[in-house]
């Protein structure tokens, strides 16, 4: 392997969206950045899937790969074992903790790996947001595509107090408010108040005020940098519940407002809870804002998943001359005299730098760190599956996000954010469409007991929708008849389909099925489910052989594994040959969906040195797992504020414009000419690059 | 399907990109296409993103939009976000280094991996330069070349950045290849939304 040079400014350790954006705005100033990250994919907790490496992450698979490249660093580290002080850095889980699948490898065998692209962690931007502004003004966006967002809805009903769960429309711009079918009139008015209210009350709102009731874009009002502006008339302080109360705005649009638009992530206790009025006020500012800009929506969605967001900035900080490294980790950081972290050693050697970030799939091993971590960590429940059709959003919407506000009956029940994508996005095939569902997680229920009811009624719902067709039922019960007698060699294309709708059938029964099981044996709790998640592994692990040869997985091996699963109970008639279902050959445009293949599993929220930071030197920043957000606006100000403790005086990830490549180089090009046969102007953007160049130039020279 | 943007300027958008080892000049390759300079110095690539070349082809301006990989192949760290939307790639081994021409069928797994199905794809031997030190040192024959693009059936061709040999042929020739593959049968593509416009605000030559 190459030499990596001796000295970096800035070592980031990890490739998520956080590290990445500090890692590019770094480059781009000019600092000197080596980017590593344990895993062998780039994006950590923002990482998008196969559905085969879903697969393998759900059951842990690639932990044991992790361990032995730790193995390996711990080696090297030993090696290096020197003078002074030093902290040692273990490799930390990334996987997730309860985790139980829905949904088997023969349906990954149904379709080509790459045509899913499942995302950990979910994200949307927002079209006026500080994401949109840096992928804008950097360059970044270049390297992206995005689509923007069909529907953007919310449900009121609580999955378990109310039967339906019916979506409607979030009303933002005028013309939502005045077509929406389920606001009463009086309610439309006081929703147009209080909007108005909003805008006015930021700096230069009454022009914003204005421009949205005319139905126009709403101009942002205030630079993404500066502080939001303060309105004199209102007191600052306050929730914005309480602000919304003094604007009379009823409590089912507060409802709307608060989980909606600001995202709350759970019920709020009071009206004194939740967001400030200053938070709360420019966060509907925000929204309102963002309609129109790329679309009716206020969101956008990236093409091919959320994780070529922190690989897009990750092009720009190799472009700026950041060196990439990925499944390579930092084992050791040392320190000098002072307690300062002066360099690392890494699996290709000792680094010396003046700051290190380090992402949460990293430990550092603190002396005085607390032996484990608090038992009821924080954590984000997650459930991930692919459908056979949409569950939300009309026809041509199937990118859509449907907020299901939590149980008001319920203190501290979570907002869960359901998001369904489609081939638009390039997720997933054609005819399919991927849902996700999020929330922050809860110590007392795992991510499937949280999300299962969710899921079932969003099925049900679009189930219900769906007009029966004349006599389907006796249909189906034909067409498995006729199936048994047919050969089992068709048309390729017609076998896998036909699969696909079976596989379909059995995993919906067996969600089902499990969920009874569960409610069942509530008290058996965790430990009941992780013998069933160990049973489900070694089914999942014998189906995997057959992987490889599709055909037999879709025959023999499905049909075994259905047997077994199903325990006899409804075994019936029913094991089915994969054969010429001709129902899909014509797709009607809305079929009942039903689940492919499912995942839930809860995403830990983890530090760096759990919770230990302070003990940190001072130029080591932890970057630490970020509550889930549907939004990237987070993670943007996250990476803002570490930015400007490495680099204070430099701007965050700046236009070309803004932020010029130092015009020297124009000087130098001069000088270089009578020695090469012409120098080209874009090998370099900055003074440092050229520097750079020319020493290795010399040393070339010299060895050569 | 010509893109309303830019006022018109071409009528097709062709993304392409570059892969293959670090030194085997890819970057050479590229500058030598889009701003016909050379520079024989060899460093590692930094600050090239794209770069931007509009060709005449069968009376249609087609405007090629080239990515080079920024370095991220050092250490086998390219980005699958690298391969995403590019409708033909240049795979370039360096004839002088056998490990670039082996790593050929590397490359071509991890295309066949992230890539799209359909993409094009076009074999360079470069550094087959007619002056210079590299002459005497090719070590990988053009039979071997050739038959290594025959096995993956795509076209090859020996390249010089530096004498300027069969470049301008290998682009035209996967331009033409994609042309006729996405646009003069039916409508062809249609992406997603480009918020930025690539192509406008680097630094492009042509």
């Amino acid at each position: 392997m190459e030499g990596l040079p001796g000295h970096f400014d800035v070592v980031v350790v990890g490739t998520g969206l956080v590290e990445s954006m500090v890692a590019a705005a770094c480059a781009r100033v000019g600092r000197r950045v080596l980017h590593l990250d344990t895993r062998q994919y780039y994006g950590a907790r923002n990482a998008t899937f196969s559905l085969r490496q879903m697969g393998e992450w759900l059951r842990g698979e690639e932990e044991e790969a992790e361990a032995e490249a730790g193995a390996e660093a711990g080696a090297e580290a030993g090696a290096e074992e020197r003078r002074g002080a030093s902290l040692a850095v273990r490799a930390a889980p990334t996987g997730p903790s309860r985790a139980s699948h829905a949904g088997d490898a023969a349906a990954a065998a149904l379709f080509r790996p790459a045509e899913f692209n499942l995302d950990l962690s979910p994200q949307l931007l927002l079209c006026a947001g500080a994401m949109i502004d840096v992928l804008r003004r950097s360059g970044v966006a270049n390297y992206l595509e995005f689509k923007p967002l069909g529907a953007h809805l919310y449900s009121a009903a609580s999955p378990a107090a109310q039967p339906r769960l019916a979506a409607e429309r979030v009303p933002c711009s005028k013309a939502d408010i005045f077509l929406s079918s389920s606001l009463p009139l009086l309610q439309k008015r006081q929703l147009m108040k209080f909007l108005q209210a909003c805008l006015a009350r930021r700096a230069g709102g009454d022009a914003a005020a204005q421009s949205w009731l005319a139905g126009r874009a709403v101009k942002a009002a205030a630079a993404p940098d500066a502080p939001p502006p303060r309105a004199a008339d209102e007191s600052p302080h306050g929730s914005f519940a309480e602000f919304a109360g003094r604007q009379r705005l009823p409590d089912a649009l507060l409802d709307v407002a608060l989980y909606a638009i600001l995202h709350a992530p759970r019920r709020l206790e009071s009206s004194a809870d939740g967001p400030s009025a200053e938070e709360g006020v420019n966060g509907v500012c925000r929204h309102l804002e963002s309609l129109g800009v790329y679309g009716p929506s206020a969101y956008l969605a990236n093409c091919y998943g959320s994780s070529e967001l922190p690989q897009a900035f990750c092009r720009l900080c190799a472009v700026w001359g950041g060196t990439y490294m990925i499944h390579r980790r930092v084992s050791r950081i040392l320190l000098d005299d002072g307690g300062r972290m002066e360099a690392v050693v890494t699996s290709e050697g000792t680094v010396r730098c003046d700051w290190l970030l380090l992402n949460a799939d990293s430990r550092v091993e603190l002396p005085a760190a607390p032996p484990s971590p608090p038992a009821a960590a924080p954590s984000t429940a997650r459930c991930v599956c692919v459908l056979t059709a949409p569950v939300l959003g009309a026809e041509g919407e199937e990118l859509a996000l449907c907020t299901v506000f939590p149980a008001s009956d319920e203190p501290g029940a979570p907002t869960v954010f359901a998001l369904q994508q489609d081939a638009g996005v390039a997720v997933c095939p054609k005819g399919k469409v991927v849902l996700h569902l999020s929330a922050e997680g809860s110590a007392h229920r795992s991510a499937r007991q949280l999300l299962e009811p969710v899921l079932q009624r969003l099925l049900e719902l679009a189930a219900a929708a769906v007009p029966p067709p004349p006599a389907a039922a006796a249909e189906e019960e034909e067409e498995r008849e006729e199936g048994k007698g047919e050969e089992k060699e068709e048309e390729e294309k017609k076998e896998e389909e036909g699969g696909s709708k079976k596989e379909a059938e059995k995993e919906e029964e067996e969600m089902k099925e499990e969920e009874e099981e569960e409610k069942k044996e509530e008290e058996g709790g965790s430990k009941k489910e992780a013998e069933k998640e160990e049973e489900g592994q070694m089914k999942e692990g014998t189906k995997e052989e057959t992987l490889d040869d599709a055909a037999a997985a879709d025959g023999g091996g499905a049909g075994e594994g259905n047997d077994e699963r199903r325990g006899g109970e409804a075994g019936g008639g029913e094991a089915p040959p994969p054969d010429a279902t001709p129902a899909l050959d014509a797709p009607p445009p809305r079929v009942a969906p039903q689940v492919l293949w499912g995942a839930f599993f809860d995403l830990p929220l983890r530090s760096s040195t759990d919770g230990s930071g302070a003990a940190l030197p001072a130029n080591v920043l932890p970057v630490d797992d970020l509550p889930f957000a549907i939004d990237s606006e987070a993670a943007v100000e996250r990476a803002h504020q570490l930015f400007k403790t490495i680099c204070p005086d430099k701007p965050f990830l700046p236009s070309l414009e803004e932020y010029p490549p130092e015009p020297a180089v124009d000087e130098m090009e001069a000088e270089i000419e009578c020695e090469t046969p012409r120098f080209i102007d874009t090998q370099f953007t900055t003074k440092v690059e050229y520097e750079r160049w020319l020493q290795s130039r010399s040393s070339s020279r010299t060895s050569g | 399907m010509a893109p309303q943007v830019d006022g018109r300027q071409y009528d097709y958008l062709i993304k392409l990109l570059l892969i293959g080892d670090s030194g085997v000049g890819k970057s050479a390759v590229l500058v030598r296409f889009a701003d016909d300079t050379f520079t024989a110095s060899y460093i590692s690539t930094i600050g090239i993103d794209f770069k931007i070349r509009t060709l005449d082809l069968d009376g249609k301006r087609v405007k090629l939009q080239i990515w080079d990989t920024a370095g991220q192949e050092r250490f086998k760290t390219i980005t699958t976000a690298y391969y995403r939307g590019a409708m033909g790639i240049l795979l370039v081994y360096d004839v002088t280094d056998e490990k670039s021409f082996n790593n050929i069928n590397t490359w071509m797994h991890a295309i066949k991996q992230h890539a799209s199905d359909s993409v094009n794809k076009v074999l360079l031997g470069n550094k087959a330069d007619s002056s210079g030190p590299f002459v005497q040192k090719k070590t990988i024959t053009t039979a071997r070349g050739q038959a290594l693009a025959d096995q993956h059936g795509i076209k090859f061709f020996e390249t010089s950045a530096k004498n300027n040999i069969n470049i301008e042929e290998a682009f035209c020739t996967i331009a033409r290849d994609i042309k006729q593959r996405l646009f003069d049968t039916s409508g062809g593509g249609g992406g997603g939304l480009n918020l930025g416009d690539a192509g406008a605000g680097k630094k492009s030559c042509c």
